[in-house]
């Protein structure tokens, strides 16, 4: 890759990382680079990207079709049946805000191995380059992308920041290492998003954030928070449009810093936003106002 | 719009994405017999696809239904505007089926040639539904034809086996340098088969 940040028309070298990046077959470091090619803005690129990407997609009905065998069908009824009586799937319900609906997850799912060279994404631990699953795979429209990509350069910008400070912070090596480890598991994930939770008036400077795997089916979720009273104890929150489903409990350590690994909810519909409220020891079934710390997925 | 075959492939075409992009939302809804629907029109599209991939016939049936269970748990994910159901449901069969290949403890050295894997027989004779999909293929196939036999084989090694293009070199013995030119000139080369084709889609 040149180290121009844009260019009018591609080169064949970059047509050729275009091209190898819509197979996958570029290295997890070149596709990197790559990427954070296509985050500066470099719209010659994008634009062969999206060709080479059609392209791939249709090579799949190239293979010749093959009946599967008839018993394969009842079983799938059966898995689904399964799938049906360890999540109650909820109509769909109508999101006033959102363009484009948050998957819906159906049944906690075992995380699964990043098939970082087939779909190529990776989020390097130290560089922490946002990666769009989209690119590999579909279109779409370049305002949209246009936003789509300040807002991961934003966000890669802030995850840099946060794991610059947490290597920095005294002591407790192996926990920040296993942290460090789950949030790169996740923005290692196939399909990741992070929502931002905000401060509210009764702790205005403490702040947390959820990395959604949403294929795997979990949070992993950090938070500063002033310490809690003896009794109490903060408590989060997925939160849809029907209703409030505890995510757990989050404990700061002396340094306001709480780390948890959460799985999604089975019987989730769509995620409006992730809370944090402050409860009574144990946590409490629904959350008690007032809201702590509240980001909405957007 | 322009599009190799007939206008009226294309209008089926669009009918079919459409049919099955109303298919899936009724899945979103949690419609299992809008999953059976599904499954009885696209399984052998997607079988053909993974038995490519993965060559093992009980491994194949096992991603087989790993994948439309995927499609009922994660149906609600499919946006429409950004490909067609069948791109969709291509890219997880690929994506689970190499996923199991690389993954799986018995990798068929012997299956050197992809072409010996390529072609198996259809067990069913293809009903009229699947005009389209018949058409959808002849098209992709005469792109894959144009190609130089070693560009093709750069694709299929990246796109069957998922191999990255240094493994592709290590596996022909080819220059790294030589394995990305082959393929950008490959995939220069579809892109402008199948630029018509590609261009009466949305």
């Amino acid at each position: 890759m040149t180290d121009r940040l844009k260019h009018d028309s591609v080169a064949n070298e970059e047509q050729e990382t275009a091209a190898l990046y819509a197979l996958g077959a570029l290295s997890q470091q070149e596709a990197r680079a790559f990427v954070a090619h296509l985050h500066e803005g470099c719209e010659a690129c994008y634009a062969e990207l999206q060709q080479f990407s059609d392209v791939v997609d249709e090579l799949g009905v190239a293979a010749a079709p093959v009946a599967p065998p008839a018993h394969l069908r009842d079983l799938l009824t059966k898995r689904i049946e399964k799938e049906k009586s360890k999540a109650r799937p909820e109509p769909r319900s109508v999101i006033p805000v959102a363009e484009k609906p948050s998957p819906i997850p159906r049944s906690p799912a075992p995380a699964r191995l990043p098939l970082s060279r087939v779909l190529p994404w990776a989020a390097a631990a130290a560089l922490l380059i946002a990666v769009m699953y989209t690119f590999t795979s579909w279109r779409s429209e370049r305002q949209s992308l246009r936003a789509a990509l300040e807002q991961e350069r934003a966000r890669a910008a802030e995850v840099a920041d946060e794991n610059v400070r947490l290597k920095e912070e005294a002591g407790q090596k192996s926990e920040l290492s296993y942290e460090l480890a789950q949030i790169n598991s996740v923005l290692n994930s196939p399909q990741w998003r992070v929502v931002q939770l905000a401060g509210l008036e009764p702790t205005p400077n403490s702040s947390a954030r959820v990395y959604w795997d949403v294929q795997g089916n979990r949070w992993v979720v950090t938070a500063d928070l002033p310490p809690a009273p003896e009794d109490k104890v903060y408590q989060l929150w997925f939160v849809t449009p029907t209703e409030k489903i505890s995510a757990g409990l989050i404990t700061p350590d002396k340094t306001g810093h709480g780390f948890a690994v959460v799985p999604f909810p089975p019987n989730a519909a769509h995620l409006a936003a992730a809370a944090i409220t402050l409860e009574p020891r144990g946590g409490s079934q629904q959350p008690t106002m007032p809201i702590y710390a509240l980001g909405k997925v957007s | 719009m322009k599009a190799l075959g007939s206008p009226q492939y294309s209008r089926e075409l669009d009918t079919r994405n459409h049919d099955w992009a109303a298919l899936i939302k009724r899945v979103a809804d949690g419609d299992q017999s809008a999953l059976n629907t599904l499954y009885d029109s696209t399984s052998r599209l997607v079988f053909g696809l993974i038995l490519r991939i993965v060559t093992d016939r009980s491994v194949a049936e096992e991603v087989l239904l790993d994948v439309y269970t995927q499609v009922w748990r994660q149906a609600s994910s499919y946006d429409s505007k950004r490909g067609a159901p069948l791109a969709w449901l291509m890219t997880i069969a690929r994506t689970r089926g190499i996923d199991r290949l690389r993954s799986g403890k018995h990798e068929h050295q012997n299956k050197e040639s992809l072409d010996a894997v390529g072609e198996f027989p259809s067990s069913s004779p293809s009903p009229e539904a699947d005009s389209v999909a018949a058409e959808q293929r002849k098209l992709v196939r005469s792109a894959l034809d144009s190609l130089s036999p070693e560009q093709r084989e750069v694709i299929e090694l990246a796109y069957y086996l998922g191999l990255s293009h240094s493994e592709i070199a290590l596996r022909l013995g080819q220059p790294l340098g030589t394995i990305k030119t082959r393929t950008r000139l490959g995939m220069m080369k579809l892109r402008d088969v199948l630029r018509p084709a590609l261009e009466g889609r949305i």
